[in-house]
């Protein structure tokens, strides 16, 4: 049980859902928007989240939307892991998201969540950071849209009140060939939070990859991309150059510590690259 | 007779009882029902594990909407135990454990209940903090309990020394130790430490408990002992016994953990604040794992030596056990390690020290195995480092010093095949099971293995002498009739059990015979507590003893009905017959309920069959030789497991997990089955993953399912269950214990398996391929 009392709002439009969230600001009452709210009933009852009003994104329409429109997909923020995997429109994003979480979860997390939640791994980002996937963001000063990569890695900031409606990724990448691996704490488990989770695709100029797991953020990396497209080096060398090329610490907490993450992360690069490498060569 | 025998034999798979409602969703579990007019607890819980408590302000806490009360027991002397009374209902001046719960608040709603508990405010001065076993062994270690010495010692038995964190010691020595050293062609010892866990139960416990206008206590309680709820409320609060009904329904699983009486104790001052009024608290997850008590950790020291022939003639144990902040139950399994410390295995010198010590972790109680997977793991690993260091098949060595007939236990008891059943049997139908002979290494190419790791294990009950356990029979006017008895069902069958035992000796359908699901301290016959895998042993000799009870009466009245000795007489398919003529008979239904006279005189009764049992011959454990008779007698068993490793990255396949028990005799195949790969599935799931992680500080880290994780369905290995059935002749029907054995082997099974597959000792769990792979790192690493 959530001990703390808040309101609930259902707006019908993205106008009603930033002048809500404003309404509740002013009134002191911490507003958060809703879509699945896995993660805000757990923080809720690790006593790490109050809010004093929850506004329910649902019942937007653009935040509903998955659809083809002008050579591009866009995925409302608001659409579930499960309808993702089950459309399968993006290979790559349904690779990873199945792997997310169980069943019954996937039925309640949403790509939005996945992207900008508060939990660090944010693996849903990765198909879009590497699709070069642009954010649909709603904010008191209107709509704008942001490099995906921008927002992840602090070249741009989701600002309070900032509404994440919509991720937009151009057709050409939905059919690159590409790899997803995700290794957790157990040996046959597939549930438990990521030590690593990489995608990969393969684009002509090389093999791309984006990061969950190792650092207190998701992220890619062009230094990382450049090191492992430089087939001219022997894979393992490679591989071992691209840990120190991690933009930040790799963390220690309860799924792992950062030497083995690092161990386990050039497996996984090792796997994709040695996968992908073979792919059309 | 034979279409009855078919139906009614105790070797019938009868589906369990409780398989319908709980299928459905029908099943109640305690916090399931709850009326309008009951009140809810919540609890205010310590963010420290050693701290001072320098005041407890509840002002504000009182002030919020629909609280009543708000409950502290910082003036309240009363400290509560199993051997020893250390524990306070709520933490008095200090705490000793993180999550240890330091005030309650009572409100109109749960809802209310968990805001106020926000606005208690607990000034705390962190002292020192015991975070571990050797932290607290070391000299002038700072102290979890500074008043020890004027602690109450309920049971005489415990030995607590003062000025330190021991709070229980229990030797063994056996034989002549120095000189049987001096024979050993081979000695090998190592040391382990293993962390303590969580049950993780899918029901958390909960307690209501409300006091009546006439002097009356009702509890209801998600317990395993709803009789020792009424001992502990009675010892505590001054209530005569007879006042105090205890109230268990359905039970989602305990594994040991509900034998506690914690909640319990909280809601009865929670009811007393109020009024009386029933009050309900029921522990959240991350309370039911860190506030609530846990598995025991242990640390120990093993030392093995053999001859050559591999015959072991000495053992050493040191055994420490982690009991955390108060010793519950944790005492008592001290002293369970060391009455079983050879495993089953004839070692004529024996020297052990079992030590429960005090740690500012959180607080330990039994749990499945009561002591013996944690030494068994420590016990097992040295037996395949002894077989190594003897070029001996693990297994060889294991049998050539299996327990038989002629040998005595570490305690001295006598040991002998009723008692014990047949070792031997096992390990050779576990060594067929698991295909011993292809080899226990197989390399499947060039990154994967295949291997396997053996075990072997027993278990005595540790009960006290007097433990008791009673049945009731009483027939219905049509002849069908119900158990009443006060075993708890918790999902392990035992009940189903107790049907089938009765149906084979009255020789009826067991589909005529129900017993009660929920048990009532006032409505059922007493039952020591549901534990020590000996509900079947004593609730089944009671109910055969009440059954015997039955069919004299029967035979009794039926007698009279047809005029002929009663020795004349025999009873199956709910009629008493002549043994000579079976067509002269007297349907149960006509005599159950009395009999009439065709004139409408009546005569006799309504048949109530009463039986009990209780122990025999126990007797305490001597402080400085051990020698004594701690139970009634060992289950034991050979397990077995196979895994895939892939040596690049250390994870690994289950493939395979083998059990083979001496059973005495099966009553029910299908749950006896379920049960004891239910203990294996459990085995592999702590030794794989299960752990508390504390911090620097004594944090609990880890309280909830999304970071302390148990095995997925998709995980679970090939399970393989086998019974040896070398009867037990004080046994009901000749059968034995069983419910917790599945579990005792299987971790350290799975380490030797492990072990063998990386070709590194692996000491501890939880085995995630990061501790394999470390202690890999660390031995090359010594290497270069």
């Amino acid at each position: 049980m959530i001990a703390c009392d808040f309101e609930y709002y259902a707006p019908s439009s993205i106008a009603e859902a930033l002048g809500t969230y404003q309404t509740m600001l002013g009134k002191g009452k911490s507003p958060v928007y809703y879509a699945g709210g896995t993660e805000i009933i757990t923080m809720a009852r690790a006593g790490r989240l109050r809010t004093g009003a929850v506004i329910d994104i649902k019942g937007i329409p653009e935040c509903g939307v998955f659809s083809f429109v002008g050579g591009q997909l866009v995925i409302g923020a608001a659409v579930t892991a499960g309808q993702a995997c089950e459309a399968n429109a993006f290979p790559l994003l349904s690779a990873v998201a199945r792997r997310i979480a169980d069943h019954t979860c996937r039925n309640r997390i949403t790509i939005g969540g996945g992207v900008c939640g508060s939990l660090p791994y944010r693996e849903m980002a990765l198909p879009f950071l590497l699709g070069d996937g642009i954010a649909v963001v709603a904010g008191p000063g209107g709509t704008r849209l942001e490099p995906l990569h921008r927002l992840l890695t602090g070249g741009a900031t989701l600002s309070p009140g900032d509404l994440l409606v919509q991720l937009i990724t151009d057709e050409s990448v939905l059919s690159l060939p590409h790899y997803a691996v995700r290794r957790v704490r157990n040996s046959g488990d597939s549930v438990g939070y990521p030590l690593v989770s990489v995608a990969a695709v393969k684009r002509p100029d090389g093999v791309k990859v984006a990061i969950s797991g190792l650092c207190t953020f998701a992220f890619r990396s062009d230094e990382i991309d450049r090191c492992l497209a430089d087939t001219g080096t022997p894979l393992a060398t490679r591989v071992e150059h691209a840990v120190s090329l991690v933009p930040g610490p790799v963390v220690t907490d309860l799924t792992g510590s950062s030497v083995y993450r690092k161990y386990v992360f050039k497996q996984v690069l090792s796997d994709i690259m040695t996968e992908l490498e073979e792919v059309g060569a | 007779m034979d279409r009855t025998e078919a139906r009614a034999g105790t070797r019938d798979s009868m589906v369990s009882l409780d398989a319908w409602s709980k299928a459905t969703g029908g099943a109640k579990f305690n916090s399931d029902s709850i009326e309008q007019t009951t009140l809810h607890a919540a609890l205010v819980t310590s963010p420290y594990a050693h701290a001072r408590i320098l005041s407890i302000d509840t002002s504000q806490a009182e002030q919020m909407p629909g609280v009543k009360a708000v409950i502290t027991c910082q003036n309240l002397a009363i400290r509560c135990g199993t051997w020893l009374a250390d524990r306070p209902i709520l933490a008095g001046w200090k705490v000793r454990y993180y999550g240890e719960p330091v005030a309650a608040v009572v409100a109109m709603t749960q809802h209310e209940a968990l805001r106020a508990i926000e606005a208690v405010k607990v000034a705390y001065e962190p002292l020192p903090v015991v975070n571990s076993i050797a932290d607290a062994m070391k000299l002038g270690a700072p102290l979890v309990h500074e008043d020890l010495d004027s602690y109450i010692r309920i049971k005489p038995v415990i030995r607590p020394r003062p000025g330190t964190n021991i709070a229980h010691h229990q030797a063994v020595r056996k034989g002549d130790i120095s000189k049987a050293w001096r024979e050993c062609d081979e000695v090998v010892e190592a040391s382990y430490s293993l962390p303590q866990s969580d049950h993780a139960a899918l029901e958390t416990r909960s307690a209501r408990v409300e006091l009546t206008p006439d002097g009356r206590v009702n509890v209801h309680s998600s317990s395993q002992g709803p009789f020792i709820i009424r001992k502990n409320i009675s010892r505590y609060f001054g209530v005569d016994k007879h006042k105090i009904i205890v109230t268990t329904p359905v039970v989602g699983g305990s594994f040991g953990g509900k034998q506690s009486v914690q909640l319990e104790l909280i809601a009865f001052l929670a009811s007393r604040a109020v009024g009386g009024q029933a009050v309900q608290l029921t522990a959240t997850r991350e309370q039911d794992m860190a506030s609530c008590p846990v598995r025991i950790g242990l640390d120990a020291h093993v030392k093995l030596g053999a001859r050559r022939d591999g015959r072991i003639v000495a053992a050493e144990f040191i055994w420490m056990v982690d009991s955390g902040a108060y010793t519950d139950m944790a005492v008592v399994e001290t002293t369970s390690i060391a009455a079983d410390c050879t495993g089953p295995y004839a070692i004529d010198n024996v020297w052990c020290d079992s030590y429960c010590v005090y740690t500012n972790h959180p607080f330990a109680t039994s749990f499945r195995g009561f002591g013996h997977l944690e030494y068994t793991f420590c016990l097992e690993r040295t037996m395949d480092k002894l077989a190594l260091a003897l070029g001996m098949d693990p297994l060889e060595l294991r049998l050539a010093n299996a327990i038989g007939t002629g040998h005595t236990s570490p305690t001295r008891t006598p040991v002998n095949s009723s008692n014990a059943g047949s070792l031997a049997h096992c390990i050779g139908r576990l060594k067929s099971l698991m295909n011993w002979d292809e080899g226990q290494r197989i390399e499947v190419d060039g990154r994967k293995v295949r291997a396997k790791g053996v075990a072997c294990m027993w278990k005595n009950s540790s009960t006290p002498p007097n433990a008791i356990s009673s049945a009731i029979l009483k027939f219905t006017p049509d002849g069908s009739l119900s158990i009443s008895c006060g075993a708890v069902d918790m999902g392990q069958g035992a009940k189903t059990g107790l049907v089938q035992l009765l149906a084979e000796r009255l020789r009826m359908s067991p589909d005529r015979i129900t017993i009660n699901v929920s048990v009532n301290t006032e409505l059922n016959p007493d039952h020591w507590k549901t534990v020590a895998s000996a509900t079947t042993y004593m609730a089944g000799r009671a109910v055969l003893n009440a059954a015997d009870d039955l069919l004299a009466q029967l035979k009794s009245i039926a007698g009279v009905v047809l005029k002929c000795p009663e020795a004349d007489l025999d009873v199956a398919e709910e009629k008493v017959f002549l043994r000579d003529h079976p067509e002269v008979f007297v349907p149960f239904r006509d005599i159950v309920h009395g009999y009439m006279y065709p004139n409408g005189n009546s005569v006799g009764g309504q048949i109530i069959g009463r039986g009990s049992f209780i122990m025999r011959h126990l007797t305490p454990l001597d402080e400085g030789t051990g020698e004594g008779k701690p139970g009634p007698g060992w289950t034991v068993g050979a397990q077995g497991v196979e895994v895939e490793f892939d040596s690049r990255d250390c994870t690994y396949r289950l493939l395979k997990a083998v059990t083979v028990i001496d059973a005495g005799r099966v009553i029910n195949p299908a749950l006896a089955r379920l049960v004891v790969a239910g203990g294996m599935s459990m085995g592999l799931s702590l030794a794989s993953r299960e752990a508390l992680v504390v911090d620097d500080e004594g944090r609990v880290m880890n309280p909830g399912f999304r970071t302390y994780q148990l095995m997925r369905y998709s995980e679970q290995p090939e399970y393989v269950v086998e019974f040896v059935e070398t009867p037990n002749i004080e046994g009901p029907m000749g059968a034995r214990g069983l419910g917790e054995h599945g579990i005792i082997g299987t971790p350290v099974a799975l380490a030797n398996a492990l072990s063998s597959a990386s070709g590194v000792d692996l000491n501890t769990f939880p085995l995630t391929p990061e501790c394999i792979w470390s202690r890999r790192v660390g031995l090359t690493g010594d290497s270069m």
